[in-house]
């Protein structure tokens, strides 16, 4: 019975052969390596190719090996259009899987909303460098600017409070003033506050890579699915790969669905629980922190545990005769 | 049809329901319930900092109506809305804000079950 095999690394063709055909193989066997494998480039064979290793016990080309042949060519010609696939396909599905999870869109959406909290920092750290100018034009004196400059500065306590701080790069547990290096006499004596607008800068950048998210999120959970499609199909599996399309179907859109609900119900909840449970205050921003932490564990949970759930449902579906079934029982 | 199949349809669909649900809401009656607190000074600052109308904003300004009308006595003592303004949200709307939540938080416990169950049972998934 013919076997497939699917090269994992750019090899020539006449080392593969004599690789996967032992040693001593007739001029037989070897021409019937040579027709099955027509679809293969001579000279290099490219990773993800499907290599047809025939029956040694026979030298006609049976049904089975046919079928694995028109596969095989198809497999060329797909892996032709894009010659980077080939290799992203082989042997790095579980890595690439291991961080492309069916819950990445929860965890999106809860660094969508982080990236807002990131953007009023960055929108209050500006607002204390007008105020630097404004004096420094003389629009300002020195009574009002200072006034003006501690209530910015307490709206900016209260933006960092606590985990807040995460992602504005403002560490440690000193005063802001000493963390933010702004110094009224040597913003009057340069012109700038040292290393300020760098940190602004990172700030919103940090805000605008967190800001697409639920994007990112939504593109990965697409890409996953669309990483398990294609290693069903490419070993040439006919039965498993329609099973793979309604599995892995089935495993985003639940996934998608069940990350968009859990995160939304477990920002919700968990913000009454550090309420009632840490009493954290229900003026300052540390509910949103709650918000966040909670929406992004718990979507990502919901969206991997509805995955599955959709994934189940799916292996229920059966195509015949281009209908789709469900078959409860799965016989 | 076994009951655990059973217990999945129904949490795969009641997922899509709820986000319906959640989106009719917040899209169709947030500016409403928002507007029987147009003076509260927190709702006020949390339309300011969730202010580009996106999904993510309307859920979570809807989030804080949730906590206003759900848990009324705990803001009122920590003093962020008044009862007055609390007493001003008819019943009908109040509903629709707090029960879709309940919904939610069922669904949750429902989806830990139906988990814990396939891991027990050693349910396969394809």
């Amino acid at each position: 019975m013919a076997q497939s095999y699917i090269n994992e690394r750019t090899t020539d063709y006449h080392s593969l052969k004599h690789r996967l055909m032992g040693g001593d193989f007739s001029r037989q066997h070897s021409d019937h390596f040579d027709v099955l494998n027509y679809h293969l480039r001579w000279g290099w064979v490219t990773p993800g190719q499907l290599v047809i290793i025939p029956d040694t016990n026979s030298v006609s080309c049976s049904l089975e090996e046919a079928w694995l042949m028109r596969h095989a060519e198809e497999v060329r010609r797909n892996l032709e259009l894009d010659a980077a696939a080939g290799t992203a396909l082989i042997g790095k599905y579980d890595l690439l899987q291991s961080f492309l999870t069916y819950g990445s869109i929860g965890v999106g959406s809860a660094t969508s909303a982080w990236a807002r909290h990131l953007h009023e920092v960055a929108q209050t750290l500006e607002d204390v460098e007008r105020l630097h100018q404004r004096l420094k034009s003389g629009k300002l004196d020195r009574e009002a600017f200072f006034q003006q400059r501690q209530a910015l500065f307490r709206q900016l306590d209260l933006q960092l409070q606590g985990a807040a701080r995460f992602g504005t790069g403002l560490q440690g547990n000193q005063s802001l003033k000493k963390v933010l290096g702004i110094s009224t006499k040597s913003y009057l004596h340069r012109g700038e506050i040292a290393g300020y607008a760098k940190r602004i800068r990172e700030i919103a950048q940090m805000s605008k890579v967190m800001g697409k998210g639920t994007y990112v999120g939504l593109a990965l959970d697409v890409g996953v699915t669309g990483l398990e499609i294609k290693e069903a199909c490419v070993t040439g599996r006919e039965a498993q790969c329609k099973q793979a399309k309604y599995v892995e179907t089935g495993r985003l859109v639940s996934g998608v669905a069940g990350a968009a609900v859990g995160g939304r119900f477990g920002a919700a909840f968990a913000r009454r629980a550090c309420n009632f449970v840490l009493g954290i205050s229900m003026r300052g921003n540390g509910a949103l922190g709650c918000a966040i932490i909670g929406g992004s564990t718990v979507g990502y949970e919901a969206g991997i545990g509805l995955g599955n759930g959709g994934a189940f449902l799916g292996g229920k579906l059966l195509e015949v005769n281009g209908d789709l079934i469900f078959e409860p029982e799965g016989a | 049809m076994t009951f655990f199949l059973a217990f999945t349809i129904a949490q795969v669909t009641s997922s899509f329901v709820l986000l319906g649900l959640m989106l009719f809401v917040e899209y169709t009656k947030l500016e409403e319930v928002e507007s029987y607190f147009s003076q509260n000074e927190k709702v006020l600052s949390n339309k300011r900092f969730w202010r580009r109308n996106q999904w993510i904003d309307r859920q979570y300004r809807m989030m804080l109506m949730f906590d206003f009308l759900q848990d009324s006595k705990r803001h009122v003592k920590a003093g962020v809305v008044t009862e007055a303004e609390l007493a001003s949200v008819p019943l009908a709307l109040r509903r629709w804000v707090v029960w879709p939540y309940y919904f939610g938080f069922v669904w949750l416990i429902a989806l830990v079950v139906w988990s814990v169950w396939r891991r027990g049972c050693d349910i396969p998934i394809p």
